[in-house]
């Protein structure tokens, strides 16, 4: 069976090593070649390949959106990464938008042969220089995950933050609030406790990184 | 003395009678000796205080012969007491002068008494040159009839001196009230103006009618618009003073509106009652112009800094993009046609000299990455501001053993490429600052939309500083906040500092997504 293939690359002579990789196999053929993202997604939608090879970095529109666009079109279209970019970031974000594969670009002529195989068969590809940032990338997110994203305060809580970040003393905040100073007092011991702060700068520092008060 | 011894009638008086008016006649001798004695001492005691009064006196008789005169009268004219006394003024005085004199007396004689007072300046051969005031009267002898004229000098050379010098300042100090660039004028208790230097005239268009006489109120009405400042004139116009100083936009009667600025002070009568008011007006239009003028310079300063920054963000991103799609490619090539060079070649050495080739190109392709990075990191071009922001912890931040979290919105809201540039450099300035001042070991970083646009903070565990929010970013040069502010400006955004001593320094600003609006865009 023969596969077809997209090339999107903005660098020509890329384009052509990449060709003359696949003269000697039948089961590649290259549909296209295009040399900036906004083409790959036009020819992506009307050759309908099954593999797109994608350069990162590109004019115009860049390989990560391209990619997003061509795998929104078609989910089926497997992509592998192609790029000079050895930076973690990179190879995330590619892989976050959907790609299959991601070659570092000075391996390329060994491993690209192995990565289409891999991906066509419904596997990840990776060149092994950039399989341990994504390792790593992984270990750390396990680190933080118990870490609560949602905000632990109850929206009268919330309010009484805001009131104090932006210099209310607790009388002002009873009387803006209609409610006993005391009140107020025991909110803010709860929200001290709660966010484990232990000053009005940390309390303020908190309020606008939550965009509960602006600078 | 009346004899109480009764002379007999043939005059003799008997011996005894004789005796008593021994006796009678030597204690009339004692008495009146003691008399003379007594006369005597006061006429020395007389002439003594005579001579030690400090203003000079003389007399002399009908015909202008000096009989006496003090010590003090001959050291005005500098001449010696036996010199003067028994001599007339045209011995001891010229020729002129003497003939003035005698025309007083004269004068003084043929009223037949009386006093004449006249101001003179005397220049004697020894001695100074001094300003007198000379009174002049005619005096009685023992029968009642004018005996002659007793002079009194007094020295009024330093009262002279004070009166010229008060002259003198009272000039100077009117010249400076008149050339003085300020309106300076005097008011009373009621707002009536006493008085008005040129250069008031000259702010109310009233040179040719002075405004003295009229209340201050119909002469500078505060315009409305600037109600802070001008309450602060309508409380003083209506005598309600509450500040000493204050700023407004008037109009005079001419209808020039200018801006002022009144400072005023009370003045005082000797018992300390307010009698009035000083008041110094300065017509601020040309200083707040000139203020103007500096604020827009600064306006472009900070876009010409911000603009330089981008250009040279521009310059690098090229050459990097050159590096990175020129270089790199081409060395990636090459190393695949070594490769392929090597798969056709069967000779031991020619593989062992490709084999070295190919390192050199590896070497290279890895020199050109980092170099790329190193000149401009085109993640920034190429991903999010996430990873931007991430990119640059991870190359400054981390390097130091600072850790660092970084917490964001999910999609975080789109920049314009500049804004991002000049965004980036921002927080790189404030990581280098964590790794030049602030000893952090954790530092948190929190990218978070804002209905404005995109805001920022960096927190550290540092041991922060002392941070007076009152005072000009320009004194905190020497941590880069200040390029900090001036790129955060330019884009229109805010910037807030929390830090304190041991606290740890937290760095927010917020800008706006639409970049379009940069302020003074050159």
């Amino acid at each position: 069976m023969s596969y077809s293939v997209l090339l999107a690359d903005d660098h020509q002579m890329f384009r052509e090593g990449i060709c003359h990789l696949f003269e000697s196999r039948d089961d590649l053929f290259v549909v296209g070649e295009a040399g900036d993202g906004r083409t790959a997604v036009q020819m992506a939608r009307k050759m309908n390949p099954q593999v797109v090879i994608m350069d990162v970095s590109m004019p115009g529109l860049n390989g990560i959106e391209a990619t997003r666009q061509i795998l929104a079109d078609n989910p089926e279209v497997k992509v592998v990464a192609l790029s000079m970019h050895s930076d973690r970031r990179f190879v995330l974000k590619m892989l976050k938008v959907g790609a299959s594969g991601y070659l570092l670009k000075d391996s390329v002529f060994d491993e690209l042969i192995h990565a289409i195989q891999a991906v066509i068969h419904g596997k990840t590809y990776l060149s092994p220089e950039i399989a341990g940032l994504v390792l790593d990338d992984y270990r750390n997110l396990s680190e933080h995950a118990e870490e609560k994203t949602t905000s632990p305060l109850s929206p009268r809580e919330r309010e009484v933050v805001q009131l104090i970040a932006e210099g209310q003393t607790s009388k002002q905040i009873a009387e803006a609030l209609n409610v006993s100073t005391k009140t107020i007092e025991t909110h803010r011991a709860q929200v001290m406790r709660k966010l484990n702060v232990h000053n009005l700068v940390e309390l303020t520092k908190y309020a606008i990184r939550e965009g509960l008060t602006s600078i | 003395m009346q004899s109480s011894v009764e002379i007999k009638r043939d005059g003799r008086l008997s011996y005894a009678e004789q005796e008593e008016r021994i006796a009678q006649l030597e204690e009339q001798l004692r008495h009146e000796k003691q008399c003379r004695i007594h006369a005597e001492d006061k006429a020395v005691v007389l002439e003594n205080v005579f001579q030690a009064l400090p203003t000079a006196i003389f007399y002399k008789d009908l015909q202008g012969i000096y009989l006496n005169c003090n010590k003090a009268f001959a050291e005005i004219k500098g001449i010696f007491q036996h010199n003067i006394i028994g001599k007339t003024v045209f011995d001891v005085a010229s020729q002129e002068r003497a003939e003035g004199c005698s025309e007083v007396d004269e004068a003084l004689r043929a009223r037949g008494g009386g006093s004449l007072t006249y101001e003179l300046t005397i220049n004697p051969e020894h001695g100074r040159q001094r300003d007198v005031i000379f009174s002049k009267a005619i005096f009685l002898g023992a029968d009642g009839e004018p005996a002659g004229v007793v002079g009194l000098m007094s020295d009024i050379t330093e009262v002279n001196r004070r009166k010229h010098q008060l002259v003198k300042l009272k000039t100077k100090y009117q010249s400076l009230l008149e050339t003085i660039p300020h309106g300076i004028i005097e008011l009373d208790t009621e707002g009536i103006i006493t008085y008005s230097n040129n250069a008031f005239k000259q702010m109310v268009g009233r040179e040719d009618a002075p405004p003295e006489g009229l209340n201050l109120k119909d002469l500078l009405k505060p315009v409305e618009d600037e109600s802070c400042s001008g309450e602060c004139l309508t409380n003083f116009l209506h005598n309600k003073l509450s500040t000493a100083s204050c700023k407004a936009k008037v109009s005079s009667h001419t209808g020039r509106i200018f801006d002022v600025q009144l400072d005023w002070s009370y003045k005082y009568n000797e018992n300390r009652d307010v009698i009035g008011f000083i008041l110094i007006a300065t017509d601020m239009t040309e200083r707040n112009q000139a203020e103007e003028k500096l604020k827009r310079y600064q306006v472009q300063l900070r876009s010409l800094s911000s603009q330089l920054s981008l250009v040279e963000a521009r310059g690098r991103r090229k050459i990097a993009t050159e590096l990175h799609d020129n270089l790199g490619q081409n060395l990636v090539l090459a190393k695949f046609k070594i490769k392929s060079l090597k798969s056709m070649n069967s000779s031991p050495q020619l593989t062992s000299e490709l084999n070295s080739v190919e390192q050199s190109i590896e070497a290279a392709i890895s020199f050109a990455r980092s170099l790329t990075a190193e000149v401009s990191p085109l993640i920034l071009y190429s991903l999010d501001f996430e990873s931007s922001v991430e990119w640059l912890a991870d190359n400054i931040l981390a390097p130091c053993q600072i850790k660092f979290r970084i917490k964001t919105d999910d999609a975080l809201e789109e920049l314009s490429e500049d804004t991002q540039v000049l965004l980036f450099e921002a927080v790189r300035e404030l990581f280098v600052n964590i790794v030049k001042h602030a000893q952090a070991k954790n530092v948190h970083i929190y990218l978070k939309n804002i209905p404005e646009g995109l805001q920022v903070q960096v927190e550290d565990d540092g041991r922060g500083f002392v941070y007076d929010p009152e005072s000009e970013l320009e004194d905190y040069s020497g941590f880069g906040l200040f390029s900090i502010r001036e790129r955060i400006k330019y884009l229109q955004g805010k910037i807030r500092i929390l830090t304190s001593l041991g606290q740890g320094t937290c760095v927010q600003f917020q800008v706006p997504k639409e970049s379009s609006k940069m302020e003074g865009t050159v």
